[in-house]
C-alpha cells in the first residue's frame, strides 16, 4: 500500500510541469496593494536609510504547494536581501499554513520580524491589534499590507531613523473613491461584551429567583434522580 | 441565606456588569483625545480636506493603541507615516512628530480624503472603483 502511494505521489510529481508544486497565482497582496505597499516602503528607505521588504510564505496542503509571496522597497517580487548597498534591512516574515479539511490540524500563522535593528519586534504588531490570526481570516490582505507598513514606524520609534513624513494626496481623490459604508455604532463596538454578559446575569438571575420562589427548582432537582433510574 | 437570594445578587452583578459596559461604551475619540493630548487647533490639507490637530506625548503606536484600547475601532491601518483608526463617523490618523505623536482627527468625508493615500482601497474605493480587501487562496483554509 505505502509502495503503492510512494509511486502514485512519484508520478504525479513527474508529469507535473516544473514549478507546478507552487501554486504561482497565489498571493496574500492584490496587486494594486502590493504596488501601493513598495512604494511605502521605498519612499521610507529614500527617507531613512532602511530597507524594508516582506515574505509571506503559504504551505497549502488544501490544495497542495508551497509558494511565497515577496516584496520590497525595490518592487514587488524583489527580496529585500537582493538589494545591493542595504547597510540595515527589516524584512516581515510570515508562515501561513492551510491543512487539507480531512486533517485534524488546524490552519495556522506565524509571523516575525528579521532585522538587526533593536527595539523592533513583533510585540509592537500586537499591540497595534495585528495579530497573525488575521493572515487567515477574510481580511487577510489589509492585515498583511499593515503588519509591512507598520515597520517604517516601528524603526523610526526605537530611534534608529527619522520618521517619515505624512504625505496629502497630490490631487483630489476622483468621484469614484468614496469610504465604504459607515462600520456601526462605536457604543456597541466597545460596549456590547459588557451588555451581553450583564443581560445573562440578569435574566439568569431572575429566572432563577422565580423558579425558586415557585418551588420548579425542587420539583426539576427531585426529578432528576428518576429520570436517570 | 435563602437560595433564592442567590438569583437576585447574580441579577444585581448583572446590572453593575451592564453598568461598565454603558461606562466602557460612552465617550469618544474625540473625547478621550481632548484628555489625554493637547489640541492644536484645525488644519485643512491641499485638496480643502479638514482635521482637527492634536499633540499627544506617547509615539504613534502607543497613542494609536492607548486610544484603541480606550475606544475599540472599526478598522485600523498602518501606512509607513503613522496608523489610522476608522470610527462610526469620523477617521483618526496618528502620526510621527519629533516628540511623541501628532493625530489628526476627522469626519468621515473630510478623512477619507485627507488620509487617502494611506487608506483609499482599504476604507472604501480607489480612484478606480475597486477596493483592496480579501484575498487568499480560494477553497483553501477551514
Amino acid at each position: 500500500m505505502k509502495i503503492r502511494t510512494l509511486l502514485g505521489t512519484l508520478a504525479a510529481l513527474l508529469m507535473a510541469p516544473a514549478g507546478a508544486t507552487a501554486q504561482d497565482d497565489y498571493a496574500v497582496l492584490p496587486p494594486e496593494a502590493a504596488r501601493q505597499l513598495t512604494q511605502i516602503l521605498q519612499r521610507a528607505q529614500q527617507v531613512q536609510g532602511v530597507c524594508y521588504g516582506y515574505q509571506f510564505t503559504l504551505d497549502d496542503n488544501f490544495e497542495g504547494g508551497v509558494s511565497q509571496d515577496v516584496g520590497s522597497g525595490a518592487g514587488v517580487g524583489v527580496p529585500v536581501d537582493s538589494q545591493a548597498g542595504c547597510s540595515r534591512t527589516v524584512r516581515l516574515d510570515a508562515q501561513i499554513t492551510y491543512t487539507s479539511s480531512t486533517s485534524e490540524a488546524e490552519d495556522s500563522a506565524s509571523v516575525s520580524i528579521d532585522t538587526a535593528i533593536e527595539g523592533v519586534n513583533r510585540d509592537q504588531l500586537q499591540r497595534l491589534g495585528y495579530d497573525s490570526s488575521d493572515l487567515l481570516g477574510d481580511q487577510d490582505a489589509q492585515a498583511a499590507f499593515n503588519m509591512v507598513a507598520a515597520l517604517p514606524v516601528l524603526v523610526a520609534e526605537a530611534g534608529a531613523a527619522p520618521y517619515v513624513p505624512f504625505e496629502e494626496a497630490a490631487q483630489p481623490p476622483t468621484p469614484q473613491a468614496r469610504a465604504s459604508a459607515s462600520p456601526g455604532s462605536d457604543f456597541v463596538r466597545a460596549a456590547w461584551p459588557g451588555l451581553v454578559l450583564g443581560g445573562l446575569l440578569v435574566l439568569g438571575g431572575i429566572g432563577f429567583f422565580v423558579l425558586d420562589r415557585t418551588g420548579m427548582v425542587d420539583q426539576v432537582s427531585h426529578r432528576q434522580p428518576n429520570s436517570n433510574s | 441565606m435563602k437560595r433564592s437570594w442567590i438569583g437576585l445578587i447574580a441579577a444585581g452583578v448583572g446590572v453593575l456588569v451592564i453598568g461598565c459596559g454603558v461606562a466602557a461604551g460612552s465617550g469618544s475619540p474625540r473625547a478621550w483625545l481632548q484628555d489625554n493630548c493637547r489640541a492644536t487647533g484645525p488644519t485643512r490639507d491641499a485638496n480643502g480636506n479638514r482635521a482637527d490637530s492634536f499633540t499627544c506625548p506617547q509615539t504613534p503606536t502607543r497613542t494609536a493603541a492607548a486610544l484603541a484600547d480606550a475606544h475599540p475601532p472599526a478598522d485600523r491601518q498602518s501606512g509607513g507615516t503613522g496608523h489610522f483608526l476608522r470610527y462610526s463617523s469620523t477617521m483618526v490618523g496618528v502620526l510621527g512628530a519629533q516628540q511623541g505623536s501628532r493625530v489628526l482627527l476627522a469626519r468621515e468625508r473630510d478623512g477619507y480624503g485627507y488620509f487617502f493615500p494611506y487608506v483609499g482601497g482599504f476604507w472604501g474605493s480607489t480612484s478606480t472603483g475597486g477596493s483592496f480587501r480579501g484575498g487568499g487562496p480560494s477553497g483553501g483554509g477551514k
